[in-house]
């Protein structure tokens, strides 16, 4: 049997395959008519999409937005928003911090410096300390120095 | 083309569209006409556009070998989702084991054995053998849908007839059938 011979064979077939198969083809109507009852029956399934699918982006964005502006810190206080205590209580040991430095160099300076009026409420400062008087020396009278005071509210 | 021309292209080359469809899946009829269907809706709807740079058959067979690959990695992909076995029609390369033509086609006895026999084709030669003698595409055009060489689908061609030759030895000369 030659190549061309089996081609032909070939041919003959497939035409056969062909013609069988045509028989159940859908037209262009049917198809089209299939097409259209998927769709329907697929709509209903998905519709909840519609608003599940915005909802669920505008939670997420919520979020974010809360995270990122309005959720409290571990100490209540919220990072937009910073706690005026706060920036009370700073200025306030920094101003301790002056002193102390300058009453290492001066004795007096330190008893020339005005008192510290009041913390602001639910502050102690019995971690800032008092600022330190120099030793007398022997023979020296003792300075009028007044003991450390503390304050607290 | 204007839509009144696509759809009277369509309806011409329908028949054997559905033949190809069917090659594509394997000889699921179902699963055939979700691919054909898909196919016919992408070129009315203008999802595939037809450039004329070749054939309108060789464009709608291209679009539907596209569809079924689509398709196929779609079904791959939920499956391995869901942790679903893969299908039954899926044999696996080399394993011999060639799924059975739909019984819903009305294959004639010569019919289901070509059918059965292309199946147990390794895919590219399925589809150069049957994109040319069920198609009646040229190698050329049959490498131009199958997105190969034309060397490359000539090389496919000889091979995929001479497995078929094998496998049907008393191939029914025409008019025997």
């Amino acid at each position: 049997m030659t190549d061309h011979d089996d081609e032909q064979r070939l041919h003959a077939a497939f035409a056969r395959l062909r013609e069988d198969e045509s028989q159940g083809a859908p037209t262009l109507a049917r198809l089209r008519a299939r097409a259209d009852e998927r769709s329907t029956g697929r709509a209903p399934r998905l519709a909840w999409l519609r608003f599940a699918l915005p909802l669920t982006g505008a939670a997420a964005a919520g979020f974010v937005w809360w995270i990122a502006v309005r959720a409290p810190t571990h100490d209540g206080s919220q990072l937009a928003a910073p706690n005026p205590q706060h920036l009370e209580l700073a200025a306030l040991a920094e101003s301790q911090r002056v002193i102390a430095l300058g009453s290492l160099r001066s004795p007096t300076d330190a008893l020339l410096a005005p008192p510290i009026a009041a913390l602001p409420s639910g502050f102690s400062n019995s971690l800032i300390p008092a600022p330190r008087v120099a030793p007398a020396a022997p023979g020296e009278q003792q300075s009028q120095a007044a003991p450390a005071r503390r304050y607290s509210a | 083309m204007t839509r009144a021309e696509l759809e009277l292209a369509l309806g011409s080359v329908l028949a054997v569209s559905r033949g190809w469809a069917l090659a594509q899946a394997r000889w699921n009829a179902a699963e055939a006409d979700d691919v054909l269907q898909t196919s016919v809706l992408k070129v009315l709807d203008g999802r595939a556009r037809f450039g004329g740079r070749s054939s309108f058959r060789t464009f709608v067979f291209g679009v539907i070998r596209q569809t079924a690959r689509e398709r196929r990695r779609r079904d791959f992909v939920r499956n391995l989702i869901l942790l679903r076995p893969a299908a039954q029609d899926e044999a696996a390369p080399g394993s011999g084991a060639a799924p059975a033509p739909d019984e819903r086609l009305s294959h004639s006895h010569e019919s289901a054995r070509l059918a059965a026999a292309l199946a147990q084709l390794p895919e590219r030669q399925r589809e150069i053998v049957h994109l040319v003698f069920y198609g009646e595409l040229t190698i050329e055009q049959a490498a131009q849908v199958a997105g190969i060489a034309l060397g490359t689908a000539r090389t496919h061609y000889a091979r995929g007839k001479q497995k078929l030759r094998e496998l049907l030895p008393d191939l029914a000369p025409e008019g025997n059938a």
